[in-house]
Order: structure tokens, then sequence, then C-alpha cells
């Protein structure tokens, strides 16, 4: 099963990167989005653009990104998603 | 055939309401006979300790209806080892409510199950 983890609490990038399985994609948003500063990307890692420009951040950052409606895509592409609370 | 629920607890009791609520809806979603699994990961692990005694915040102590998971046939309720130790926590000194697992366990848990709930 295919999972999506959603994240908008930076403190909690490590544990919820230490949940997620090989197949399985991270996307930032909200606060969390200051993380795609600050850690390497890979393939399944995506970052929220509307926050990025909000916060300023659009330029810097390597990871993915992704807008409203391509999340709302991303979405269908996995077997579930997880918001990490 | 019913849907497997995995239920997260990855904060400390009394600072916030997200343990007491979780095991509410662990509780309501075993009545409705979905699967359940309770899963204790970082901070969650101190959910489990005993003698908690939260009358003195005059708050209520939740942590003994952690026993009705196995009477509401919730039956994978799983501590990370990892988690404990690094908090200096033996198993000792939790309700015997959970059986001792590690990440590897509860991640596989979290991939099979149909829906992953935190609060």
């Amino acid at each position: 099963m295919k999972t999506l983890y959603i994240l908008n609490n930076p403190q909690l990038f490590e544990q919820c990167t230490l949940a997620m399985g090989t197949q399985d994609a991270l996307l930032l948003i909200e606060d969390a989005v200051v993380l795609s500063e600050q850690q390497s990307s890979d393939e399944n890692h995506f970052v929220l653009e509307e926050d990025l420009i909000a916060r300023g951040l659009n330029s810097g950052s390597s990871w993915n990104k992704k807008n409203y409606n391509e999340f709302v895509a991303l979405t269908l592409e996995y077997n579930k998603s997880v918001s990490w609370l | 055939m019913s849907k497997s629920l995995a239920i997260i607890f990855n904060k400390a009791p009394y600072g916030n309401q997200s343990g007491r609520e979780l095991l509410d809806i662990a509780l309501m979603a075993a009545a409705f006979d979905m699967e359940i699994s309770a899963l204790f990961i970082g901070d969650g692990v101190y959910q489990l300790l005993t003698n908690q005694q939260p009358d003195i915040l005059h708050m209520k102590n939740h942590s003994s209806t952690y026993k009705a998971l196995e009477l509401y046939g919730i039956e994978t309720v799983l501590v990370s080892s990892e988690d404990l130790e690094q908090r200096r926590l033996s198993e000792s000194r939790l309700m015997p409510v959970s059986s001792l697992s590690n990440h590897k366990q509860i991640n596989k848990t979290i991939a099979e199950s149909d829906f992953v709930f935190m609060l």
C-alpha cells in the first residue's frame, strides 16, 4: 500500500520519515515547508508551492514543488494519506 | 470485509487531550467492528506509564481506560522498544496493556492499515 504522508509540523520531520516506507511519499505543507530549505530531498519528497511563496521561500528549495491542484492529484496516486500530527 | 484503522499515539499525556481523545476514538471504532491497532511511538510511550496522578492538575485520569482496549477486542497494541530505550523507560513501568514491538513492525502495521489517524 503506497501512502502519502502530509507533514505540517517541522519538529516531527524525523519521526514522520522514520515511519515512511520506501514506496511512500512525503508532502511538506504549512510551517513544515521551511524544511525544504534545510533537508536534502529525493524523488518522493514534495513541498506545497503556495506555502513556500507565502513565506518568501520559493527560490531556494530543491524539493519538487506541487501547487494545490497538483496536491489533489498527488493524493490520488496513493492508497491512503496520513496527516502526521 | 471490515476496514482496518491504525491509531498512533505520539504525544505525552495531559499537556494536550490527544491521548484521551484517540483512546475514545479507538473504543468507538472498535464498537463498529473495525480492526483497530493502537500504536505508541515517540513521547506517546508515556501514555502507558503506571501511577499517573493527574488529579493534582484537576484533570481526569484517562490512563486507566487503556485497560479497556483489550475488553473492546483491540488486540494489536504495540509500543516501540526503541522509543522506550531512548527515554530510558523499562517495560516494567508500563501498564500491562501493550506488547513490546519495534519500528519495523509498527511501520508495517501503519502501511497495511486502510486508515491511519493521529491527533
